[in-house]
């Protein structure tokens, strides 16, 4: 993927009506948004709609964008988490349920995350912190992010007391923003 | 729970970020986080912490469909030129007759206006904390809101205001203006609510919030859906 650079330059030329510079954000930034949707929402019709949405929206907000406050690729990533957050919150929709696969590439040295995060410029920096994390809490922290499972989903799926879930899901994201502060 | 408190606004905003905030607490958040310029920059912080967490995520590239629906919707919202055969000078024109025609058009040579940029038809509730919805807003295709309180909301706005606010994603609250408390209100401000996700309304002195941000508490709050 692009550098942070480059993303801004082409967020700056979308809010300039640049259509093609659109095209080129797309194809820079789609698959990872896409990958990311996905897993969210576990249904690729779903995830197809949502992109459309939020690329759309990106398009309509990038006057909004400020290089000054965080990184294009963390604003797009909010853009794209609140969108697949609010379509689950859809009342009567029927979700499908989450697969192992969190659960098992976070589980002790989670070294599969931890590889495609130490790759990214962006990214080096919290793989580094989640290391310093006690596993479970990696664990509990990757499913509510990743599969936006709730603190009670979690219990249930790790047969945990919902307290201790709480727990570790707290002191978890402490830890992590002590070290990345 | 005092929100004000700064440790609990972080624990929360992590929350927020990370999903476990959920239901009528995350619109709660939500809605606080709409009126206050301080926990904004917390949750921003936090998400700037957070969210580069989607790269452990293996990417998957989407079918080429999607990009051809972005690239369509894209080339609808153009603005359409006021002469063009979507314009709407021309249509103004043809439509009237010609006294009306040539006066429109004197009209419109004086003072040329730049086209409305086109916005779909959508709607929002808006609730309250208890997720009670006491106004209803409707967006019109120009871009024109009708916001209409199904309940007499003087009994609230007693010696204050009720100003609306239009909160694009990531962004401050831009004001639409002050909304009547008992009948329905049109705003016509195509300009401040493009791109806006979430409509607000906010408590403010009479004549509306000195500091063009909101400065009193929000009372209501809703998402616009596409209708």
């Amino acid at each position: 993927m692009a550098e942070s650079a480059t993303l801004q330059e082409l967020l700056v030329r979308c809010a300039q009506s640049d259509e093609k510079a659109l095209e080129t954000l797309y194809r820079l930034t789609s698959p990872q948004l896409f990958g990311v949707a996905l897993r969210m929402l576990r249904r690729k019709d779903w995830a197809e709609e949502v992109m459309q949405e939020c690329y759309v929206r990106i398009w309509q907000n990038a006057r909004n964008y400020s290089a000054a406050q965080s990184q294009p690729l963390t604003w797009m990533s909010r853009i794209v988490r609140n969108a697949c957050i609010d379509w689950l919150r859809k009342p009567q929709l029927e979700i499908p349920d989450a697969d192992d696969t969190i659960i098992n590439e976070w589980a002790d040295e989670a070294p599969g995350p931890m590889a495609r995060l130490a790759q990214f410029q962006d990214s080096k920096r919290i793989a580094e912190c989640l290391k310093r994390l006690e596993a479970i809490q990696r664990q509990v922290i990757a499913m509510a992010f990743f599969d936006d499972l709730s603190h009670s989903e979690i219990a249930a799926r790790l047969a945990a007391p919902l307290g201790t879930v709480k727990s570790w899901c707290r002191r978890g994201l402490e830890r992590l923003k002590g070290c990345l502060a | 729970m005092n929100y004000r408190n700064p440790l609990l606004q972080t624990q929360l905003a992590g929350q927020y970020v990370v999903g476990t905030l959920r239901g009528p607490a995350r619109r709660r958040f939500e809605g606080l986080m709409a009126a206050d310029a301080a926990l904004r920059r917390t949750v921003r912080e936090t998400e700037d912490q957070l969210l580069p967490l989607v790269r452990a995520v293996p990417p998957v590239d989407p079918p080429a469909r999607v990009w051809r629906q972005i690239a369509r919707r894209v080339r609808a919202m153009r603005e359409v030129s006021p002469w063009s055969w979507g314009g709407l000078y021309l249509w103004r024109l043809l439509a009237g007759g010609f006294a009306v025609a040539a006066l429109a058009l004197s009209v419109v040579l004086v003072q040329p206006k730049p086209a409305a940029t086109l916005v779909p038809a959508q709607m929002a509730l808006l609730q309250d904390k208890t997720q009670h919805v006491a106004l209803v807003a409707r967006v019109a295709a120009d871009g024109s809101v009708r916001v209409s309180p199904l309940e007499n909301l003087s009994g609230t706005a007693t010696n204050k205001a009720l100003e609306l606010w239009a909160i694009p994603p990531g962004g401050a609250p831009k004001s639409l203006g002050l909304i009547a408390a008992n009948g329905a209100t049109l705003v016509k401000r195509p300009q401040v609510l493009a791109g806006a996700e979430v409509l607000a309304v906010s408590l403010e002195p009479p004549g509306g919030s000195p500091t063009g941000a909101p400065t009193g508490p929000v009372l209501w709050v809703g998402k616009l859906v596409n209708v």
